[in-house]
């Protein structure tokens, strides 16, 4: 494949994240409602809802709120960028990160307390996942000496199993699942930071999201990198539905907990299995184990 | 096309002003796995600014009557309203009742009635998809008024 056709085709693919996160959603959707006895809809309905926001009028409180929208999206979408195009891990997480914020920032420009506790929940949110997800990014960057995607080794999961783990619950941070769904708990306080969202400012900061949820799993399937491009394709995409099964699984068997047991079990378990996989596989490398 | 695709999925919005809580439960009822809406792509939404159905119960007492128009002047463009059960529709039994409005039209302007004490869950998907198919002419009409 030459080298210019292969751009254009991760440029496409780029092109694509909305649409593939989207089915993915879907895919969740009617996974949780097949699980609780439902018909549930269709595949595409994620795509259909966002479809509806961009084309609704909706409103902006003021200017900072679309100012951190727009900001967030162009960050969000930067990062999934950086990242399929093989280019910095570690600036993709950090753009990411920063997009991440801007939210919180967008939740916070608005004078509603009710967007300022849900602003604040999703830092609670960010403090369990950011830390984690930068040392299972570092540790991708030891293994392989490199920070480069392209350059990562084939296989890390097999030299990071703890790292590929952790990220699941991660995952359900982002994804806004039970037992974590601490800033967007249905039934409690309603629609995260994007509660003072409406219409199409409500599609942009979806979009976001989208575009936040395709970083988080494209470090996830940097640790299951193959050189053969179809075998590859077919192990990250059967690495991505287990993913999903598995969150949709945990969100319907479990209950919502406290933030701060989100905090402890991140902060502790995630990050310690992260930090043990490096200190071992250190030790390995200077010898110590063999 | 445009209405088609924006109609396939309705949030909705549910407001009880009022009401015995038998409307009010058949609402409920509609999540369940035995009407499960979501196949429709409705999903309810605890929040006025993404809605674009608010499902209306009760008769309307004077206390709610603000709090109903805050509501709805919160929803973005364009939306609908569904008065859901006889009390909604016409503030039937309490017509006259020095507490209520009568019914939910002497407040907010209202798309489609449903009837019944309490309504039954499969008049309620009437109303909704008749609520659906009135926002795919609204906005049939918006997109050609905007294309001429």
């Amino acid at each position: 494949m030459s080298s210019s056709f292969e751009q254009i085709a991760l440029l496409a693919l780029w092109a694509a994240v909305p649409l593939l996160v989207g089915v993915l959603l879907g895919l969740d959707r009617v996974l949780t409602a097949r699980l609780q006895g439902r018909q549930g809809p269709s595949v595409l309905q994620s795509l259909r809802d966002l479809t509806k926001l961009l084309h609704k009028k909706g409103s902006y409180v003021n200017g900072s709120q679309a100012m951190f929208a727009y900001g967030a999206l162009v960050l969000q979408a930067s990062a999934a960028l950086v990242l399929i195009m093989g280019s910095d891990v570690l600036t993709a997480f950090l753009l990411s990160g920063v997009g991440c914020f801007l939210m919180v920032m967008a939740a916070l420009s608005v004078r509603s307390p009710y967007s300022h506790l849900r602003a604040q929940r999703e830092l609670v949110q960010m403090m369990a996942t950011e830390p984690v997800v930068m040392m299972i990014v570092l540790s991708l960057g030891y293994a392989s000496g490199s920070f480069l995607g392209s350059d990562m080794d084939e296989m890390l999961v097999l030299t990071l199993p703890l790292a590929a783990a952790s990220m699941v619950p991660v995952l359900l941070i982002r994804l806004e699942k039970s037992p974590y769904d601490i800033a967007t708990a249905h039934s409690e306080i309603v629609s995260g930071p994007y509660v003072e969202f409406s219409g199409r400012g409500l599609g942009i900061t979806k979009l976001a999201h989208w575009f936040e949820l395709a970083v988080m799993f494209g470090i996830l399937l940097l640790l299951f990198r193959l050189p053969d491009p179809a075998l590859d394709l077919a192990v990250k995409a059967m690495v991505v539905l287990a993913v999903v099964v598995m969150t949709a699984v945990i969100d319907n068997t479990t209950a919502r907990l406290t933030r701060w047991r989100m905090l402890r079990f991140s902060l502790t378990f995630c990050l310690g299995a992260v930090m043990l996989n490096m200190i071992v596989l250190y030790l390995v490398n200077t010898g110590v184990i063999q | 096309m445009k209405g088609r695709r924006e109609a396939r999925s309705p949030w909705i919005l549910h407001f009880d002003t009022g009401s015995c809580n038998g409307c009010d439960i058949e609402i409920w009822a509609l999540l369940t796995p035995k009407y499960d809406v979501e196949r429709f792509g409705m999903m309810n939404k605890g929040n006025p600014k993404h809605a674009d159905i608010l499902l209306v119960t009760g008769p309307v007492t004077t206390k709610c009557a603000p709090r109903l128009r805050n509501l709805y002047e919160q929803m973005p463009n364009p939306k609908l309203v569904v008065a859901c059960g006889d009390c909604a529709s016409t503030g039937a039994p309490f017509v006259g009742c020095y507490n209520t409005c009568g019914g939910v039209d002497s407040v907010i302007p209202v798309d489609v009635y449903v009837p019944g004490c309490a309504c039954r869950p499969e008049v309620l998907i009437d109303g909704v998809v008749m609520a659906v198919n009135k926002w795919r002419e609204i906005t049939s009409v918006s997109s050609e008024g905007a294309r001429a």
